[in-house]
């Protein structure tokens, strides 16, 4: 089934490669969103992502309440930084987490992996 | 007449003392005034002196007629009584014991009188009683025994002292008796010594008491001689001077102590009489001190030759140090000296004592120097490393703390107070002072630091901040150590702090910059991984692969050539970035008109897209527009719009091409990449509004991009 990831990656290039990663693997590319308040939108609308890979540092903006927004929605998602790990809070540890220049293959994997699994998780 | 008495030859003759027969004249108040030799005997002229007196007047054998002689032969004519007397004779020298007796009941002037010069006796009469004064005069208090002693000093008489009677049994060999063994040979000397020279004898000796117990006396003895000078007997007497030989001994003893301390004490001991100011004695130590002699510096006028040693710079203190000894204070003072002999200067400390007679007037002034110089010197090392010390201290800016555990007292540096926000010397530096001024947030950590170190005996090491009253954070490094006594117990912290505000700035900055710089590469990395992936979709193989790929990763490089060539807070200006793009294109420079304004700053991601851009716009006028075209011209144009949308600066850009031959249709020329990346990747990632359009003679491109201001970050 084709599961809906949101890509929220301010780097074009970057987020055309995901893009083009999923939808190759027969995902659904909700975004890519280039920005905090795009994708905060988002959420808010209708459209509910499946699994979202999400860019840890856009561009000064604190992601950290969008990703716990995330938690709250029970989103599953995953985390693409060009920055080391550490600085991440406690409660993200066990978020999957992708170093840039990222392996696109294994990111993208993780996330549909996730998005079905959420999904196993809703099946009655 | 005169009556001859015929004397009985055998008789007179033989007799030893004079005799004579006179006749007593008388004046005519019947007082006796001359008188007539009638008859001498043998004995007479050698008795009396007088020679042919037969006959004669005693006036005319005599220039002195004693009047008591005349009374007393006087008397006897007239009383007719025999009288016995002692005569003087003072024009003569001479004594006379004399018995005068009536010779006739009729003829009563004529007196016979029977004589003996006794001079002789009277003389030695004298001595006797000369030296019964000074035996006298040698019975003192103390005095325990009076003797006599015999000529050859072997017999002993003891006596009373006031009467010189005997007043026990000689003792015969007394100093054998008396004196004790070792001694006897030295008092028989002196005993045989007074003896030869006829002098007084003194000696101080030990006597033999009942007992076995042995005190110390003081025999004085006199010789008693007679006319002849001989030596008859001696007298003399005893006093114990037990006790005072005790005391005698104590202050010799005494004084050799002092003796030895002195000439062995590498001080000098010296004394100055008050007065004069001359040196009365110096100890040894004077000589290796001053390089001179004791006795070269006791004679002379000491005080100005000594003076003349002295630095003349130091005379004044000097002398008016010792003045106020003499005054009566006691003094220290501290001098020096050039050494006559090899011209080398010591420092010398005196301290010195008036010594006051009974009176309380100052006799002598006393002292003692020590030569200092080393001690001097070492001072001045260690001033000069203290100095050194403190200047580097200060220099290096390090705040300093030396705690005393016990007392609680501790040292700061002048840097350590400032270190804390005080100022120096505000507070009395303590503990509480320290830990008042430390962050509160740090103050636990520290003290539990403090704690460890002083339990492990380890070093302190800690970076904390201190919070000023004016609210300044400031960080500061500290590393200390306790020392401890031999039980273990901590006595005395030292340590040292710096200020390590600016350095933490710097390395937090730099953190930044290189965690920013780590984002930029890996994020390079990923552009040009997805610009090779669109780039190989574009190329028709290899080797326009390699061209394509060649163009996109010089324009990429020169991006990064600029941003690496910036300084903190600079930004890349959109003219440096234009230029760098058009120097780029092989020589078509010249065809390119280049117009906007100068310092339009752009973030550091602005540029690179930007630049991407631009190389794809370049690229494509050089493949198929205006720049591959004969007629062809370029013309950029930019403006800044410090107001534009969302109250921020914008940049606009129009990309002209003109004079281009256009093909026929509107197929998008080589892959249509640029267009993409302006129409897409552009307003995606900048935010920028893009129209990309062709007119018959030419691309027409316009870029409108918000720009940073001065308080944005790249």
């Amino acid at each position: 089934m084709a599961y809906r990831i949101m890509i929220v990656e301010d780097e074009y290039w970057n987020a055309m490669e995901m893009a083009t990663e999923v939808e190759d693997r027969g995902g659904i590319v909700t975004g890519p969103l280039g920005s905090l308040s795009e994708a905060m939108d988002l959420l808010h609308g209708p459209e509910r992502p499946d699994a979202a890979i999400l860019d840890v540092n856009l561009r000064g903006a604190d992601i950290l309440p969008f990703a716990d927004m995330l938690l709250r929605r029970k989103i599953p998602f995953v985390f693409a930084t060009g920055y080391d790990k550490a600085i991440l809070p406690e409660r993200f540890a066990r978020v999957p987490h992708f170093e840039k220049p990222i392996t696109l293959k294994d990111c993208v994997d993780t996330a549909l992996a996730l998005a079905a699994g959420h999904e196993a998780q809703k099946a009655p | 007449m005169t009556m001859k008495y015929k004397l009985d030859e055998t008789v007179l003759e033989d007799l030893d003392k004079g005799f004579c027969v006179l006749e007593v004249l008388f004046d005519p108040d019947e007082q006796a005034n001359d008188y007539r030799f009638l008859t001498t005997n043998a004995a007479f002229e050698r008795q009396s002196g007088l020679a042919n007196a037969e006959g004669a007047c005693i006036s005319a054998l005599s220039a002195r007629v004693e009047q008591e002689w005349l009374d007393a032969f006087g008397r006897v004519a007239k009383s007719g009584r025999a009288e016995r007397f002692e005569l003087h004779a003072p024009s003569f020298g001479r004594w006379y014991d004399a018995y005068a007796f009536p010779v006739s009941t009729v003829l009563r002037h004529h007196v016979g009188v029977l004589f003996n010069n006794i001079t002789g006796r009277k003389e030695q009469e004298a001595r006797l009683r000369r030296s019964r004064e000074v035996f006298k005069a040698l019975v003192t208090a103390g005095t325990y025994s009076a003797f006599r002693m015999s000529t050859d000093g072997r017999i002993m008489y003891p006596v009373d002292s006031e009467s010189l009677e005997r007043t026990a049994d000689p003792i015969v060999d007394w100093i054998d008796k008396l004196i004790p063994s070792e001694s006897r040979a030295h008092v028989r000397a002196a005993v045989d010594e007074a003896i030869a020279t006829k002098s007084r004898f003194e000696l101080e000796h030990p006597v033999l008491f009942a007992g076995d117990k042995q005190r110390w006396v003081l025999s004085r003895a006199v010789p008693v001689m007679d006319a002849q000078g001989t030596i008859t007997e001696w007298f003399g007497v005893g006093t114990d001077i037990t006790e005072r030989r005790k005391v005698e001994e104590a202050l010799r003893k005494s004084e050799e102590r002092l003796r030895q301390f002195a000439q062995a004490s590498s001080n000098i001991l010296w004394m100055r009489d008050a007065d004069t100011l001359q040196w009365t004695y110096l100890s040894p130590a004077f000589e290796r001190i001053y390089g001179l002699s004791c006795q070269e510096a006791l004679c002379a006028d000491n005080p100005r030759a000594w003076l003349e040693l002295v630095e003349p710079d130091d005379r004044a203190r000097v002398s008016a140090a010792i003045q106020r000894a003499r005054e009566g204070e006691r003094i220290t003072f501290e001098y020096r000296v050039r050494r006559p002999r090899d011209g080398e200067l010591r420092w010398l400390r005196d301290t010195g004592f008036p010594i006051t007679e009974e009176a309380g007037k100052v006799v002598l002034i006393g002292g003692i120097g020590q030569d200092v110089t080393e001690i001097r010197r070492a001072q001045e090392r260690l001033e000069a490393s203290e100095e050194r010390l403190r200047a580097s201290v200060e220099v290096g800016r390090l705040g300093l703390w030396d705690w005393n555990v016990r007392t609680g007292a501790i040292h700061w540096s002048d840097e350590h107070f400032r270190m804390q926000g005080y100022e120096v010397g505000e507070v009395m530096p303590s503990y509480e002072a320290w830990k008042t001024r430390v962050h509160p947030d740090d103050r636990e950590r520290l003290e539990h630091e403090l704690h460890r170190a002083r339990e492990t005996q380890g070093e302190f090491v800690a970076e904390f901040r201190t919070l000023h009253p004016d609210g300044t954070v400031r960080w500061l490094n500290g590393r200390g150590r306790f020392f401890y006594d031999v039980a273990g117990q901590p006595v005395r912290m030292i340590g040292a702090m710096i200020d390590t505000t600016e350095r933490r700035e710097l390395e937090d900055r730099q953190r930044v910059l290189v965690a920013e710089l780590q984002h930029r590469t890996r994020n390079l990395m990923g552009i040009i991984r997805a610009v090779a992936d669109k780039t190989v979709l574009a190329s028709s193989g290899l080797p326009d692969f390699r061209s394509r790929f060649r163009g996109r990763l010089d324009a990429l490089a020169r991006v990064q050539g600029l941003l690496s060539r910036l300084k903190e807070h600079d930004r890349v200006t959109f003219d440096e970035l234009i230029c760098s793009e058009i120097t780029a294109m092989n020589g078509e420079a010249s065809r390119v008109r280049l117009s906007g304004p100068k310092g339009v700053r752009l973030r550091s991601s602005t540029v690179q897209m930007l630049a991407m851009a631009l190389h794809e716009l370049a690229t494509n006028a050089l493949k198929y527009g205006a720049l591959g075209q004969p007629d062809g011209q370029l013309t950029i144009t930019w403006t800044l719009e410090e107001n534009g949308a969302g109250s921020r600066p914008w940049l606009h850009v129009e990309w002209r091409e003109t004079g281009v031959e256009m093909p026929p249709d509107t197929a998008p020329r080589g892959a249509g990449q640029g267009r993409e990346l302006i129409e897409n990747a552009l307003p995606y990632q900048l935010g920028a509004k893009t129209r990309y359009s062709f007119t018959p003679d030419g691309l027409h491109c316009v870029i409108s991009v918000p720009v940073s201001t001065a308080a944005e970050a790249a």
